[in-house]
């Protein structure tokens, strides 16, 4: 380890470094492969505007054995403030990356939280994340890691229910506009009746590969948020050519959810872009994303009448501002929970 | 037997935000000043959000002949001015104006009273408001006992008794009255037309972050609590200086001077914040009660020793940012003779366990040197057992809450400079909005308009806070009143007040801060 560390010494870049004047949390991302450091150091980049933090990157280079471990440090300036926010850079590989816990601890800042970024497929054990657990505030993974949202659901529980810190994922995120709206929309006792006997609800989402699954992550979730809280049961999840059929159990009747990829560039790849709802009595709720706009426009109907249609915004929050949203709050989102919950009760072949 | 209320499975109470009913908003003095500058820009954020209820529309009453576009495309100049967000969504824009609407009449006009109500009916036809109702009076306020008459016999205002499935709100600004008698007559003849809890007084102070934090910085943190009061606390000060003169206000100014505009208002807002005691909970009447126990716990001024607690001022020529300015007697709209006072300092005391005994120095001016409100809590000096020497004198630390600019809170402490000796030097622990949230706050009429929107009345001054305070100062205004000032203008734009000002405050030891 002494050997170790004086090589890191040795490896070290000293950049602008400078203790930070002001930060609000310390944040690591552990990344499994370089490729993947660009979409996340993006992220960071923008969210280092709006808030000042120390990040640490851990990019571990699984398919090495070398007995590899680097460190660079870089001092950076906020953009618009004198906020100096410093980013830490570790790469290590498979056989070298038990050590980066110990070299992170001596980065921290002390009495701010601390959030990581899991960007490795949760199935797969890790080591590392059992160590992160333990100064962990909160931490964000990220289902687009995994074809097994089962497993993944029960892996998050298991987190949930052993450990102090908060757990969330990026898939929670990415439908919290439509969960909003839902909340708005849907904001009645009758309303809420209304949905709890919908018959049919059709998500669709932008897919740039339809047939695959990909990207179905967001319209996975919400169906499943949306079914947790109406306290519905899941009876059976069939895939056909990309779309999903979820049928869920209830007293009287099933409510079947179908969820459905529409052909879309990759750009907006997972953003769902309509709900529909048939329900008992002709009752029928379409809410429709705008092509090129962040409008939702809302129709509302029954057999006998027709609500005068109307449009609303879709939380136009960045996704930095969402993320910042959840991982401001404490501990676990019950709703997320609930969520899981469900999740796990069945397979999704996602 | 009460219905059962509804929770609603889908809403995340704690990170939900809470949904405002559909309503109309009627501006009255659409073409004012205020709308222009903050109230339009507030709803446009409000949309951008996503803030503004799911159907709304917002119908500007004025007297000026303007169709419908000319009102949209006005407003689209006035938030591309004055929106904190820029440049202007032209997609939200487009949806935005679409709600937006002018309607043609003067205040005293019964058939354009007929009128709007036809219009505000048709609308909730068109987009679903469901009759709820805001009339926001950007209007003088000698209009407001008309224009709430006129609302109420128009049936535009609904009784909350009578009417349970929709709702109507009045919003008016300040000043509340001009001293305590008009101000108990305004009350009584706007409550003819309906009730305290359809009444939302604005004093936009309250809608600013930095204020709304005064409640989580004294109550969200344990250790301030017990050095809040009169055993560790030495003075107050909480000054409003602003370096801008009256500008196109003269005509305003020359009835209300800063007492009335200032003093009596925001500084008693941030008085009864800073001084209140823990609320029970953090519903409406439970904080307003509190703020109220302080106001009336201050004790009237001692009239036989007026000069000794009371200091009033006048600017005169002077010099601001190193360009010459005139006087407010060579001001627009503002008489040669003018005896309106510019400038206030005053001396207060707080007669309850916590406070017997701290003076609370207030000070508000126009044509400072600077813009700056803040509130500074100097504590006690340490005993004089340590560091008392001259290379070693401790400093008394003070907590300064910087409500703008450069908004945060600061905290001065001793410590010891490194080296041989032992000099001590006075730092400063410093929290700034701008270094930690880079994002661009909600401006105080986004917060209050979407408020009084929910119903939630927090933000807003209850009558007897404002009554409260009228019963202090009122007593001041006639005692000034009975005679002219002989030695005004006696302080030069540019400078921190008149001399008497320095006196009122040394009298007791202390001096004002430099800022």
């Amino acid at each position: 380890m002494t050997q170790t560390a004086e090589s890191c010494k040795q490896n070290e870049t000293k950049g602008n470094l400078k203790p930070s004047s002001t930060c609000l949390f310390n944040i690591i991302f552990y990344i499994e492969n370089t490729a993947s450091k660009a979409s996340y150091q993006k992220f960071l980049d923008s969210l280092k505007k709006k808030f000042p933090c120390r990040a640490i990157f851990i990019v571990e280079d699984s398919e090495s054995t070398a007995d590899l471990l680097k460190i660079e440090i870089n001092g950076q300036e906020g953009l618009k403030t004198s906020a100096a926010c410093d980013q830490i850079s570790i790469d290590c590989t498979s056989k070298t990356k038990d050590k980066t816990f110990f070299l992170i601890l001596s980065y921290l800042l002390s009495d701010l939280p601390t959030y990581v970024i899991w960007s490795q497929d949760i199935v797969k054990l890790n080591p590392i994340l059992e160590d992160l657990k333990t100064i962990a505030t909160k931490i964000v993974f990220d289902p687009q890691t995994t074809s097994n949202l089962k497993d993944f659901s029960g892996q998050l529980i298991d987190h949930i229910e052993h450990t102090s810190c908060g757990i969330t994922d990026f898939a929670w995120f990415n439908c919290f506009g439509w969960r909003e709206l839902f909340a708005s929309v849907f904001n009645t006792k009758e309303r809420v009746d209304q949905l709890f006997h919908a018959r049919i609800i059709r998500i669709k989402y932008k897919s740039a590969d339809p047939l695959s699954n990909k990207n179905d992550a967001a319209a996975i979730y919400f169906q499943a948020w949306l079914a947790a809280q109406m306290n519905w049961k899941v009876n059976d999840v069939e895939s056909i050519e990309g779309n999903k059929r979820v049928c869920y159990e209830r007293f009287l009747h099933d409510t079947i959810v179908l969820v459905v990829p529409e052909l879309s560039d990759e750009s907006n790849s997972g953003q769902i872009t309509s709900v529909e709802i048939e329900g008992q009595n002709g009752v029928h709720y379409l809410l429709k994303l705008g092509v090129k706009d962040p409008f939702v426009k809302v129709w509302i109907s029954d057999s006998t009448s027709c609500e005068i249609p109307y449009q609303v915004v879709l939380s136009v929050a960045s996704k930095e501002q969402l993320v910042i949203g959840d991982l401001f709050r404490r501990g676990t989102n019950p709703h997320y929970h609930n969520m899981l919950k469900l999740l796990y009760q069945t397979k999704w072949n996602h | 037997m009460k219905a059962p209320i509804f929770t609603n499975p889908l809403e995340d109470s704690k990170q939900s935000s809470k949904v405002t009913d559909p309503c109309i908003l009627v501006i009255f003095g659409a073409t004012g000043d205020l709308t222009a500058r903050k109230l339009m820009p507030a709803l446009y954020n409000l949309a951008l959000d996503a803030q503004l209820p799911s159907h709304f529309a917002c119908v500007g009453f004025a007297r000026r002949e303007k169709t419908n576009e000319a009102f949209r495309q006005e407003m689209l100049e006035a938030v591309t001015n004055f929106s904190r967000t820029k440049p202007i969504d032209e997609k939200l824009w487009s949806n935005f104006s679409g709600q937006l609407y002018y309607h043609i009449s003067d205040f005293d006009d019964d058939a354009g009273y007929e009128s709007l109500k036809k219009t505000l009916e048709d609308l909730d036809q068109k987009l679903g408001t469901k009759g709820n109702r805001v009339f926001y009076l950007s209007i003088q306020p000698s209009f407001f006992p008309l224009v709430t008459d006129k609302l109420h016999q128009h049936g535009l205002i609904y009784n909350p008794k009578e009417v349970k499935d929709k709702w109507s709100r009045v919003i008016i600004e300040k000043p509340f009255g001009h001293n305590l008698e008009s101000s108990i007559e305004l009350q009584e003849t706007m409550t003819k037309c309906l009730s305290e809890s359809q009444l939302f007084r604005i004093d936009h102070y309250l809608g600013k972050e930095t204020v709304q934090n005064l409640l989580v910085f004294r109550f969200a943190n344990s250790i301030f609590e017990s050095i809040w009061n009169n055993r560790y606390v030495d003075h107050v000060q909480i000054t409003v200086a602003e370096e801008l003169g009256i500008g196109t206000r003269g005509r305003f100014f020359e009835e209300a001077g800063i007492l009335r505009d200032i003093v009596q208002n925001h500084m008693m807002q941030l008085l009864s914040l800073m001084a209140m005691e823990p609320p029970v909970s953090l519903n409406a009447n439970d904080i307003r009660d509190e703020k109220t126990k302080v106001l009336r716990a201050i004790r009237p001024i001692d009239m036989a020793n007026f000069g000794k607690y009371v200091v009033r001022g006048q600017y005169g020529p002077g010099l601001i940012d190193g360009k010459s300015v005139v006087g407010y007697r060579e001001e627009n709209n503002v008489s040669p003779t003018s005896a309106i006072e510019t400038y206030v300092a005053l001396q207060l005391f707080i007669d309850n366990w916590r406070w017997v005994g701290v003076p609370f120095f207030l000070r508000a001016g126009k044509r400072l040197p600077k813009r700056t409100t803040e509130i500074a809590i100097t504590f006690k000096n340490i005993p004089g057992v340590l560091f008392q020497n001259n290379n070693s004198k401790s400093e008394n630390n003070v907590l300064t809450i910087r409500i703008q600019p450069n908004e945060g809170i600061s905290l001065k402490i001793n410590s010891k400079v490194p080296g041989p000796s032992s000099p001590i030097q006075p730092v400063k622990m410093d929290f700034r909005y701008d270094s930690y949230f880079g994002v661009s706050p909600p401006e105080a009429y986004e917060r209050l308009i979407c408020d009084c929107m929910l119903g939630e009345s927090t933000l807003f001054a209850r009558v007897d806070e404002v009554e409260a305070s009228w019963k202090l100062f009122t007593p001041v205004l006639e005692r000034w009143a009975e005679s002219s000032p002989s030695d005004f203008p006696n302080y030069a734009a540019g400078t921190w007040g008149p001399k008497a000002a320095n006196d009122l405050i040394a009298r007791e030891g202390r001096a004002w801060r430099i800022l």
